[in-house]
């Protein structure tokens, strides 16, 4: 696929994500979706860039952040909208909710609310693909704060240890809840912990989606090439609140307005593609997300408007 | 044929490997020179490090690991020394491994067994000796298994492993190098004389009751043997989640009179437990339990008595609440019927 035909592709994948989380957070003060939920708004270009490069046989694990990674796996968004108001045809028959996102037919192993806690279950699906001799691998979404527990460091000396097929890629929002990372972190910087285990690392800048694109890409044919684990950093924005439907830009304990204008990855690649053709792919990703909210509200008797 | 329950384990686990390449060994110490009590001799030396993993000391991040293996399509048998370490994998265990399938609403199998040993005495301090089945048996999701014998070892562990659902087995250390005798054949094949979440009834009597499990069947066949005249019934729990409620229940409705003797503590535990699900029978009978008290485990062992129910306890506790007049030699009462190095009484050889 040339280059325009792949940035027409991704527009239409992030701006499915971005819909999809407006009109979530619109309907959520209805009270019909009774899980907390985490919006992607601000990481979709991580989710799709990286994904882009993978296969039905790659797996990927996601956390409390997740519908952005469901969602460019290939998962369903229906069957996410079902899972978010509780319903029996949600992909996790709507016991799971917002946090626990499952697609196993597409390679979406599962997502948890648990900090870290899908590391090591990533490095056991990798050892898994490694001893069925697939040419595939496992990547791991995490946030910044994942680093800050102890499975963190156990799970990634044990990729190492055993030479697995596994992308750590770790979406950095500066934020755990309203902490930023120098409150939190004493290491000097994110190369280093690649360093100490001597695995690939590369740092992408999450609001141009060809840069996670092809950071990933070179990754994962360096896990491929010399079966090794790899981490990939990806610089993002959180545009709402840690979790919930609302911006928080009244609580001051950030100044987001500039720097999210700027750093829009949704913005920034309409912006390359020109606004004739992107206009259209958004009117679509707009038109389609509005029509299957209203259809499953309708179907399931809500009368609430989007 | 006279077998020891860690070759029962050994000999259980190589079939198994050699009839299904899924099977896979994983945890701290299964190669080291003196083989996990000698349960997984000459493993790695017949299906190599590929199949049995020596792992890093990442008790949390190993059970993770075998709980992808697991969803992949592999049966990983994971290896605690100590329960005590295996604290460190609760969040795998709890919030992954009891949830997976409920949190996804999948049926995928997830065959999954956790070998954990469990202490006793011996100075081995409060971090070291911990029996924590009955905690684990509170959680969803999750069996609990305690073999008490060779033979119930070999039986469980088959089932564990064709379970396709995570399985915690718990093995207390005082019986490993318990000898019994064997047919070959009670091991070497499942068998549906064992079930897990089935109880035994190991003696049969008609004047009391004792339900344990794991060691505490040592100790209660102990007690039988050395009051031959009392026509004591003991049950083996075997599971203690899913518990076998049933067989208690029919034992409890027959003798009227019981005694819970646990190898753990009491409080919220598994007597605990029983003794609610059977109080609408309650007036049919008498049902107290005697375990740990309630105190971190001592590494002394001159302290240990103010722990665990020997049998001065057990049968101060049994004269007083049903009546009886037992006493011992104060030889009988003052020695552990079982320890690694006394083996001068066997219930199993009986
Ligand atoms: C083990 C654990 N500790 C604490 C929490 C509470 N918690 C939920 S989300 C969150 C922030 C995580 O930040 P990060 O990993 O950077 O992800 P982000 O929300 O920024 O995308 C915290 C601390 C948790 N879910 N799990
Ligand atoms: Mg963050």
């Amino acid at each position: 696929m040339n280059l325009i035909e792949l940035k027409k592709k991704w527009l239409h994948q992030m701006a499915t994500i971005r819909f999809f989380e407006e009109n979530l957070a619109s309907i959520y003060s209805s009270q019909i979706v009774r899980c907390p939920v985490h919006l992607a708004i601000g990481h979709e270009a991580s989710a799709v860039g990286v994904c882009t490069n993978l296969n039905r046989d790659d797996r990927i694990l996601s956390y409390h952040r997740c519908h952005h990674h469901f969602l460019a796996k290939g998962g369903s968004p229906k069957s996410l909208l079902y899972e978010l108001l509780g319903n029996e045809k949600g992909c996790s028959g709507g016991n799971g909710g917002s946090t626990h996102l499952y697609d196993f037919a597409n390679g979406f192993l599962g997502s948890s609310a648990i900090i870290s806690g899908i590391l090591p279950v990533g490095t056991g699906a990798a050892h898994a693909l490694k001893l069925k001799k697939k040419n595939a691998i496992v990547v791991c979404f995490c946030g910044d704060a994942s680093i800050e527990e102890g499975v963190f460091f156990e799970s990634l000396n044990i990729a190492t240890l055993w030479k697995l097929p596994l992308l750590i890629v770790i979406e950095d929002n500066d934020l755990s809840c309203y902490t930023d990372k120098k409150t939190r972190q004493a290491f000097r910087d994110f190369p280093s912990i690649a360093k100490l285990f001597d695995i690939p690392f590369l740092s992408a800048d999450g609001s141009n989606i060809n840069d996670v694109f092809s950071k990933s890409n070179s990754l994962i044919e360096k896990i491929k090439l010399n079966s090794c684990p790899a981490i990939l950093h990806v610089n993002v924005f959180r545009a709402h609140e840690h979790c919930g439907p609302d911006r928080d830009d009244h609580l001051t304990y950030r100044t987001m307005d500039k720097v999210w204008l700027e750093n829009d990855p949704l913005e920034k690649l309409k912006k390359s593609i020109g606004d004739d053709i992107s206009g259209e792919i958004i009117k679509s990703a707009d038109y389609e997300m509005k029509n299957l909210y209203q259809n499953i509200l309708e179907e399931l008797g809500f009368a609430i408007n989007v | 044929m006279q077998l020891t329950f860690n070759q029962a384990i050994r000999d259980t686990i190589d079939r198994l490997m050699s009839n299904n390449p899924k099977v896979l060994l994983m945890g701290l110490g299964i190669t080291d020179p003196k083989r996990f009590f000698g349960t997984t001799e000459c493993l790695i030396e017949k299906y190599g490090s590929e199949r049995v993993l020596e792992c890093p000391t990442s008790e949390n991040a190993y059970l993770g690991h075998a709980l992808g293996l697991s969803i992949e399509g592999f049966t990983p048998i994971v290896h605690y020394q100590r329960m005590d370490f295996m604290l460190y994998a609760f969040d795998q265990l709890v919030n992954n491994i009891a949830k997976w399938r409920d949190m996804f609403n999948t049926d995928i199998p997830l065959p999954l067994v956790i070998r954990s040993l469990v202490g006793m005495g011996w100075g081995q301090g409060a971090q070291h000796s911990q029996n924590l089945a009955p905690l684990l048996a509170q959680i969803p999701g999750l069996k609990v298994v305690a073999p008490s014998c060779p033979t119930s070892a070999a039986q469980l562990l088959h089932h564990s492993l064709s379970d396709n659902n995570p399985i915690i087995f718990t093995e207390h250390r005082w019986l490993q190098y318990l000898k019994q005798e064997i047919n070959e054949n009670d091991i070497q094949k499942q068998s549906i004389d064992w079930k897990i979440g089935k109880a035994k009834i190991r003696r049969v009597g008609n004047l009391l009751t004792i339900v344990t499990w794991s060691y505490g069947v040592v100790e209660a066949l102990r007690l039988c043997s050395l009051f031959p005249e009392y026509d004591f019934e003991i049950i083996d729990l075997l599971t203690l989640s899913p518990l076998d409620t049933d067989t208690v229940l029919s034992s409890l409705l027959k003798n009227k009179k019981m005694m819970i003797l646990e190898p753990a503590w009491s409080f919220g535990g598994i007597g605990a437990e029983l003794i609610a699900q059977l109080s609408p029978f309650a007036d049919t009978g008498k049902i107290i339990r005697l375990g740990y008290n309630f105190l971190n485990l001592p590494a002394s062992p001159l302290r240990i008595n103010t722990v665990y129910p020997d049998l001065e306890k057990i049968l101060l506790t049994l004269n007083t609440n049903f009546n009886l007049n037992l006493s011992a030699k104060s030889e009988d009462l003052n020695r552990w019927p079982i320890d690694q190095d006394n083996q001068s009484w066997n219930p199993w050889i009986l």
